[in-house]
């Protein structure tokens, strides 16, 4: 079997590549500089506490295992190459799974670990929990919603390059269908995008201290400096999408017009890609960096302490508070979190849980692909071919104006439905020939392509020989009787 | 201003805003002229009904606390007791906590000690209200 090494070691690196984003949260959670000590308000001398620190080593240590564990299972894709046959479900099966390990365990071990913390914190006297019942307002910072730092306004270009996008695909490239996935993401970004805005704009504001001037001048900060991330990622990603949409659509065209050299595209595509996705993570780490120096600023000159800790709403490794009605706020990692004792809380849950079941659904819908066959049956007058999943197609030998017999598909490019390394079925542009749709089976010998008489293309190829040459016959005869009559 | 209210208590919540505002008013901490949260602000950032805090705002507009104004919202107007109707609420709210002070056994000299430990820690007497 050709074991496709390239593969392993994509998916074997982006495994990786997650664990090692993971391990930013262990930095946060237990770092020299961390803020927070496993999400509680432990300073100063608590610190240096003997069963604290036992406590951080043993979470540590628990912290590592787990890594070093994934860490070997991710480097089991190369153990697919001992595979008989090549299984492409089974890599996006095992992905999965070992994303839902790490998830999972992650979260395990960190909640196990804070709950821990905070009984300990507890049961030395160091808390100052507020009343459940307790609920706070300043009212001078509550004031500074009539006036927010970064106006909605701002959202306008986001929206006018959603609306442009949709203009021009609708103007010139309605063929090209699998562009609309591009664009409908590009939407749901960025109502998603606004949504946030929403929240983080009119959420409630928090009383840090009893100093009304250190409330609002950090809550301007947040807000400003969040809101402000929100508009500028909403802008990033969308122009991202519309450059990507634009790059993707001239490839497809110049694979049909047969231009081989793609360097200007793959310049295109992976400059705009990295580049954009680097200034998304600046954006981001930029406005987080701004909030947490503001508030490290302000400690240092005013000395204010917090008028109480909440890590009893941090003590599972999460933020629940029933009394707080903001659905985004300021995580004890980095950036912002879910208050998931809102309604965001279980649709959060569920968007995750969702995913999670779409990509084990779709590792198994693939398993077919994997295992399947690509059936031909040939009648009188007609070809029938029926692939996995949904794909079937019947062609009328009357309908037949061109007919080739190739023994390879030509080069071409999918621009709609499904393929893996052996089977591709959807829409195709063939370079040389035009638009159409196609069945194939990579392993086949003959490929066989026929012009309809609405001008359109269909290929076929299935690796009975036989049954392939039969049809082609066929297909053939009937198309030369029907030009003698 | 900060104001906290107890969710768990049996005061009703607008009783308590209305109190809290009285209070800060008193202490200083709101000042005559400064804005108070739009109804709207207040309620979102409560977490509670705007009508709590609608009623609140209308308490405290009849009893001459604060000003509202259709377009700068609420404003502190603290107005002197012109009509003694306050001294008259004054002597029988004090009425009854005189009588549980000598019940549960506080001599005279101490309750005007406490009277005036907590009358001095009000600002508001040396502000000038209308």
């Amino acid at each position: 079997m050709d074991f496709d090494w390239a593969l392993a070691w994509s998916f074997a690196g982006t495994m990786w590549f997650t664990q090692l984003c993971m391990l930013l949260i262990y930095k946060f959670l237990v770092g020299k500089n961390a803020e927070y000590l496993l999400c509680m308000t432990i300073r100063g001398e608590q610190r240096e506490d003997v069963d604290v620190k036992q406590l951080v080593q043993k979470f540590k240590n628990e912290y590592w295992r787990m890594n070093v564990v994934l860490f070997i299972a991710a480097g089991g894709y190369f153990l697919f190459s001992f595979l008989p046959k090549e299984i492409n479900a089974l890599y996006m099966l095992y992905f999965t799974v070992w994303l839902i390990a790490l998830i999972l365990w992650e979260f395990k071990v960190t909640s196990k670990y804070t709950n821990r913390m905070y009984e300990l914190k507890i049961s030395k006297g160091w808390g100052n929990p507020p009343k459940q019942s307790d609920l706070t307002v300043d009212t001078v910072v509550s004031r500074m919603k009539k006036s927010m730092p970064v106006s909605e306004i701002w959202l306008a270009i986001p929206a006018w390059i959603c609306i442009g996008s949709f203009v021009w695909w609708f103007s010139c490239a309605t063929e090209y269908k699998v562009l609309l996935i591009l664009l409908i993401t590009n939407v749901t970004a960025f109502v998603l995008f606004c949504y946030m805005y929403h929240r983080m704009a009119h959420g409630r504001l928090k009383v840090y201290s009893e100093d009304s001037e250190i409330n609002y001048a950090l809550n301007r900060t947040a807000k400003k400096a969040w809101t402000g991330c929100v508009v500028w990622e909403a802008s990033l990603l969308c122009g991202y999408h519309f450059v990507a949409t634009l790059l993707l659509h001239s490839y497809m065209k110049d694979m049909s017009a047969g231009i081989e050299d793609m360097t200007g595209f793959w310049i295109g595509f992976i400059g705009s890609t990295v580049g954009s996705m680097v200034l998304i993570f600046a954006v981001f780490f930029s406005a987080a960096n701004r909030v947490k120096q503001a508030k490290k600023e302000l400690a240092a000159a005013a000395d204010f302490s917090y008028a109480e800790d909440e890590d009893a709403y941090w003590r599972n490794g999460y933020y629940y508070n029933p009394n707080d009605t903001n659905t985004f706020v300021e995580s004890r990692g980095y950036g912002v979190t879910t208050n998931m004792a809102t309604h965001w809380g279980p649709i959060t849950k569920w968007i995750l849980i969702g995913t999670f079941i779409m990509c084990i659904g779709i590792g198994l819908a693939m398993l077919p692909i994997d295992f399947g066959k690509l059936k031909m049956q040939v009648g009188e007058e007609y070809v029938e071919l029926k692939g996995c999943l949904y794909y079937k197609e019947t062609l009328e030998f009357t309908d037949v104006t061109e007919v080739h017999l190739l023994t390879e598909p030509p080069e071409s490019s999918r621009v709609w439905g499904t393929g893996t390394d052996r089977f591709a079925m959807g829409d195709f542009h063939f370079k040389g020939y035009g638009n159409g749709k196609a069945m194939m089976d990579k392993d086949a010998k003959y490929f066989v392509l026929v012009k309809k008489q609405n001008g359109k293309w269909f290929g076929f190829s299935v690796t009975d020989d036989e049954a392939m040459l039969h049809a082609y016959e066929l297909i053939e005869t009937n198309r030369l009787s029907e030009k003698a009559e | 201003m900060i104001i906290r209210l107890d969710m768990a208590s049996d005061v009703p919540i607008y009783v308590q805003l209305r109190n809290a505002v009285v209070v800060g008013i008193g202490k200083g901490e709101l000042t005559p002229g400064e804005g108070l949260p739009t109804v709207r602000q207040m309620a979102e950032d409560l977490g509670v009904n705007t009508m709590t805090v609608n009623k609140a705002y209308g308490i405290l507009k009849n009893e001459g606390f604060i000003e509202i104004d259709r377009r700068n919202g609420a404003r502190v107007n603290p107005q002197k007791d012109k009509f003694g109707v306050f001294r008259e609420k004054a002597e029988e709210e004090l009425l009854l906590l005189i009588a549980e002070a000598t019940v549960r056994g506080v001599e005279k000299s101490e309750f005007m000690e406490l009277c005036e430990k907590v009358y001095d820690g009000m600002r508001v007497s040396k502000l000038e209200t209308v």
